[in-house]
């Protein structure tokens, strides 16, 4: 990956700013892909590429508060057992048959009935229809599954990254995408992610889930103290 | 005196079946714990005969509604035609109201802690239509009247199990379930 | 905006190969990966629009109901005022159709379960739903050369006409297993089957017309809200209603006379007051000389062997009160009786129903508005069964379908050879909750290779399942409906896309058998594809346009239509027996082993061991074991109570509230007390429903005794539920 000048980490001698804005976005970037993917039911076929891109956590999360040093030491203690049993843990979780003990869904814990398609799930649809996008089986599938909203996000932070790196139209379009962002964050994820990844911490039968809920947790609890 | 609507509610139609309470719940898509209308059966004792006989109700847009009284930041307005009306960009969630409405009507809405209550489906009733509840029952068990110009022989301000009407002028009338005769094995 | 889409994701991953390998950076050539999101179309469907909906309940009522949606949602549903029998407005569990389309907990994905009855359930696609499904049938079919282990059992979770496509999708791999008859009111269609020929019924508008109106064991005001409506309008016009119950029901709380009967004696109240009738000439002789055969027998019956005094004290009620009932009955006219399906749940419901039904035919009142004997119909049910007339693939050998008796499901498949029964096809039904001996069909379910259940949600069946296959609600696809009591027709537009990935079952049907065809070409005849609108169409006939007096099925779709044709059941006198005459006396009835006049058959006792009866009859607040674990509903109501008389309650030291266990040599259940007069002194009563967190079901305790007939017009005897002997304990 080639970094242009404007991301260099020194420019003449004196601390980029941009860089450390680069460096942190690359981390979020990683991040939300992997949760993306994740939550869409990817990555659960191959456990043992699960594992190793869980291992890699280690290298680019700094642990900074108590839920990320839990989440990222569970990690090392994944047993090959529970990863043979990951698949229904996540099922019991976040799929069915039964009642979802963490549903992913945005409006499962905002609404005020905890059912689905509700005004919540409206109001990510046209945020995503702001950014010119919507949701390959809409209607069908709810607009505010989690997997969406991360795929969503990793979406914004590529553009900003996009833009950083080819500084097209000046900053205005990484601003833009910062902002789509941050305000994503605040109205859609803040608001109810952290019972979601209680709710994961208290009913998961294997650290896998686990672990991804509590570093979910601590990536959040950084983040809503970041954002202005 | 001008108007006081109100409704007029008979449980000698009532069959108990809560359409009236799913059809309000339905129509403003409610969170599961408010009832903003609710079926309260009403004790076998206190007939003569043990019988199963309800009492539908929601609020009662008192004449002298405690809730307005006691509201500290003036959430609470009652309308021309007699509808309190809660307001809840006003609503700072104390729950004084709670406390104070004899027939428990209003209600805490956990998800965004604030009050929640029945206005008689004003946005309705200015347009000429039907409450939900009213146009939801089957068996036209519940109507909106004027309490002020009503004046049907029969109809009572109370039936057993509801608080004394005088505190606060509520303006709902009941026709009163009548009980059929029963011949019985328990003798 | 960069909205380029890379389509190749295998290049994407690997081009990420100096960055981790399950994490997508990739190099600045390729674009963001989109799965789940794409470009954006145009500005979408954020119009209102208003649908036609059917409910396709197992219920008398089964209203029109409008959708109305916004931005592909459905806000909320309403009553469609274009039926004089909807009027406009739904019911409980109608107004809360929304929390059962949008609930978190319903089953969004095929799934499959490693190991019956483990929880451990794992997510499949459809296309490997379908593979295993299908590998499975024709390893069956190649094992026992044919299709018979494979047993569908379906009945009234869903009556909407298409869902019959079930049947024809097992018509369409072979003669198959079914589950054949009917749980319900089999023994009642009987008699009037006997009696008239078959079941008809007035209109339920009708009821207006009444002047005197018995409702015997139904509970319209929690079964037939509708209904409840016109007999209300009936006693606001001078109607005299009499409720005869053996429990004081919510509609018998409006009766102006109830009449608290010993339970499954119905037909000596009948036959006492057809006693008084024949003695004080309140007959209607020339209508009988006219219409009737056998009458002359029946007389001589009852002169001969039934008395007041004997039905007094058999019914329990004073000679003095069923005398003035058989005079007001015999000489208001038009009087009508509404025979209800709880009456004929015991085992001799079905002689029961012959006898209320001989009342009717002597008082002449048959075949008048206002009058008659109210029990179902069917005449409006003349489609085509497109969908369910499928044809067996070619070299199919053998003669034909097996039946399974439906009423002692577990005991007969357990019990099937010849071949075996192998596997199980679950729809529209849940009998691990709503079936007698639960323990048994657990036994039949545990002995199966493979078990499919199509379902909305996870209940007791699907737990005991190996895969099962989400499926649509009402909105989510097209149907046509109509009802075994109104005479309404009913089209069901689509109003909404399918949920997450349910799928309707005629679409279910034709992707299992482009599969099948896949794998082993000619091997299922179901059509592979076709539009779900379509086939709905193709379930009409000119017979159907002429009943409802429309020109196409598509006229549906501005309002809903009524049969055209008499709303007064046996007008003119013209029955459809052998005999085309009302027959007291039929030979019918005697070759299927019943005596041919409506005679008095022992009711069952209680025992000393087991001294209580159990009545389990429906709750208002659900239709069997949908709707009650709804949350709307919970916050009504969240728990089942068994309701004891006060003086009963004394004997067991039982207070309100306390937990009482109920049992008998079968099983027992455990739940809170309900301290009550409303239930008779011999009996305790428990509504049949599905508390989803719950582990109740009555059926622990229920017995799959056979009622008395059923198998003339249904193909087996029903099930005596209210049957049940029990005993009770504090806990």
């Amino acid at each position: 990956m080639t970094i242009r000048n404007n991301l260099r980490q020194t420019v003449a001698g004196v601390p980029n700013p941009k860089y450390d804005l680069f460096i942190h976005q690359q981390t979020l970037f990683k991040f939300w892909s992997f949760i993306g993917k994740y939550y869409q039911g990817e990555l659960l076929q191959n456990t043992d590429l699960l594992h190793t891109t869980l291992r890699e956590f280690t290298d680019f999360i700094k642990p900074r508060n108590p839920k990320l040093v839990e989440g990222l030491e569970l990690i090392s203690t994944i047993t090959n057992s529970e990863l043979q049993n990951v698949i229904f843990d996540y099922n019991q979780l976040f799929i069915g048959p039964d009642k979802l003990l963490a549903p992913p869904y945005e409006s499962a814990y905002c609404s005020p009935e905890g059912l689905l398609m509700q005004d919540e799930t409206l109001a990510v649809r046209s945020f995503y229809f702001k950014a010119g996008l919507e949701v390959s089986n809409k209607g069908q599938i709810p607009d505010d599954h989690l997997g969406l909203e991360a795929e969503f996000l990793a979406y914004l932070l590529w553009n900003q990254r996009i833009s950083l790196e080819e500084c097209t139209v000046g900053d205005n379009d990484a601003g833009t995408f910062q902002q789509m962002y941050s305000q994503f964050i605040n109205q859609h994820i803040i608001t109810w992610i952290f019972d979601h990844c209680n709710d994961v911490i208290k009913h998961s039968t294997t650290n896998v889930c686990r672990a991804i809920a509590l570093i979910m947790y601590g990536v959040l609890d950084l983040e809503k103290h970041c954002l202005v | 005196m001008g108007k006081q609507l109100g409704f007029l509610v008979d449980s000698e139609r009532c069959i108990g079946c809560h359409s009236c309470e799913m059809a309000c719940k339905n129509y403003y898509q409610l969170h599961p714990s408010l009832r903003r209308r609710k079926v309260h059966p009403i004790q076998e004792n206190d007939y003569s005969m043990p019988e199963r006989n309800y009492m539908s109700l929601a609020c009662n847009h008192c004449v002298e509604p405690e809730c307005m009284r006691v509201c500290p930041v003036g959430a609470y307005s009652k309308r021309d035609d007699g509808i309190v009306m809660h307001d809840p960009s006003r609503c700072i969630g104390c729950k004084m109201c709670i406390m104070a409405c004899p027939y428990q009507v209003p209600q805490f809405d956990p998800e965004v802690k604030k009050v929640d209550k029945c206005k008689m489906c004003a946005q309705l009733i200015d347009k000429g239509e039907k409450p939900a509840c009213v146009a939801g029952c089957p068996m036209e068990a519940i109507q909106i009247i004027d309490i002020t110009s009503f004046n049907k022989y029969g109809a009572v301000k109370l039936l057993p199990g509801f608080p004394n009407p005088s505190i606060t002028k509520p303006s709902v009338r009941f026709i009163k379930p009548t009980i059929g005769k029963q011949i019985r094995r328990d003798k | 905006m960069d909205k380029k889409i890379s389509f190749n994701r295998r290049t994407f991953l690997k081009g990420a190969a100096a960055a981790s390998a399950g994490l997508a950076i990739g190099s600045s050539t390729s674009s963001f990966n989109l799965t789940g999101l794409k470009p954006a179309d145009a500005a979408g469907d954020n119009k209102a629009q208003v649908f036609r909906n059917a409910c396709p309940r197992n219920c008398y009522d089964t209203c029109a109901i409008l959708s109305h949606v916004e931005d592909g949602v459905i806000k909320r549903v309403s009553g469609d005022p274009g039926s004089t029998y909807t009027r406009g407005i739904l019911c409980a569990k109608g107004f809360s159709y929304t929390r059962r389309v949008y609930s978190p907990d319903r089953i969004k994905y095929p799934m499959r379960q490693k190991g019956r009855g483990s929880g451990n359930w794992q997510r499949i696609s459809w296309n490997e739903a379908y593979t295993e499904i299908a590998e499975n049938i024709l390893k069956i079919k190649k094992e026992y050369g044919s299709t018979l282990p494979i047993c569908l059992d379906k009945y009234s979770g869903n009556f909407d006409i298409m869902h019959y496509g079930i049947e024809g999708m097992m018509s369409s791999l072979g003669y198959t297993s079914r589950a054949t008859g009917t749980p319900c009111w089999p023994a009642g269609i009987d008699a009037q089957t006997f009696d008239m020929g078959t079941i008809i019924s007035n209109d339920p508008e009708d009821l207006v017309n009444s002047k005197y109106l018995i409702l015997w064991g139904v509970n319209p005001a929690w079964t037939s809200v509708h209904s409840m409506y016109f007999v209300k309008e009936a006693q606001e016009k001078g109607c005299k209603v009499v409720v005869i119950d053996p429990v004081l029901t919510q509609t018998a709380s409006k009766a102006d006379l109830y009449l608290q009967i010993k339970p499954s004696t119905d037909g000596a109240l009948a036959l006492g007051m057809a006693r008084y009738i024949l003695d004080n000439e309140l007959y209607d002789g020339n209508w009988l000389h006219n219409n009737a055969k056998g009458y002359e027998e029946f007389f001589g019956y009852v002169k001969n062997n039934i008395t007041l005094e004997w039905a007094a004290d058999k019914t329990g009620l004073p000679k003095a009160v069923i005398e003035q009932l058989a005079r007001e009955y015999a000489t208001t006219k038009p009087a009508n009786i509404w025979i209800g399906y709880g009456m004929q749940r015991h085992t001799n419901g079905g002689t029961n129903v012959r006898a209320i039904d001989a009342l009717a035919a002597i008082t002449g009142n048959i075949g008048k508005s206002g009058g008659g004997a109210q029990y179902a119909h069917l005449q409006t049910w003349g489609f085509n069964y497109h969908a369910m007339m499928q044809n067996p693939p070619e070299g199919t050998e053998g003669g034909g379908d097996r039946a399974i008796n439906m009423n002692n499901f577990a005991a007969e498949v357990l019990a099937a050879e010849d071949p075996p029964i192998k596997m199980l096809w679950l729809a529209c039904r849940n009998p691990m909750a709503q079936d007698p001996e639960t323990s048994v069909m657990r036994k039949a379910f545990e002995a199966m290779d493979f078990v499919v259940t199509v379902d909305q949600f996870m209940n007791a069946t699907v737990e005991m399942s190996d895969i099962v296959l989400p499926t649509t609600t009402l909105f989510e696809a097209p149907g046509v409906n109509v009802s075994y009591w109104h005479w309404w027709l009913y089209l069901n537009e689509q109003a909404i896309k399918p949920m997450h990935e349910a799928k309707n079952d005629i679409t279910i049907a034709m992707e299992l058998s482009a599969k099948l065809n896949e794998l082993k070409p000619g091997s299922c005849t179901f059509p592979t594809s076709g539009d779900l609108e379509e086939w709905v169409g193709k379930e009409f006939n000119d017979g159907i346009y002429q009943m409802f007096g429309i020109n196409h099925w598509t006229d549906l779709k501005k309002g809903p239509a009524k049969a055209k044709n008499s709303q007064v059941a046996w007008k003119g006198g013209k029955f459809q027996t052998p005999s085309d005459k009302y027959e007291f006396y039929s030979e019918e009835a005697e070759k299927f082993g019943h005596h041919p006049l409506p005679i008095y058959v022992e009711e069952l006792k209680t025992t000393d061991k087991y001294p209580l009866r159990c009545i389990s009859p429906h709750w208002k607040l659900n239709i069997h074991s949908q709707f009650q674990n709804l949350d709307w509903m919970e916050s009504i109501n969240n728990e089942p109570r068994l309701e004891i008389h006060p003086s009963v309650a004394k004997e067991y030291g039982i207070k309100d509230g306390d937990s009482v266990k109920m049992f008998n040599d079968l099983g027992y259940i455990i739940l809170p007390a309900k301290i009550t007069g409303t239930v008779p002194i011999d009996t305790v009563v428990t509504y049949e429903a599905w508390y989803k967190s719950k582990d109740f079901n009555v059926n622990y305790t229920v017995k799959a005794i056979p009622a008395d007939m059923g198998k003339k017009a249904t193909g087996m005897p029903g099930i005596a539920f209210h049957d049940n002997f029990v005993n009770i304990e504090k806990v």
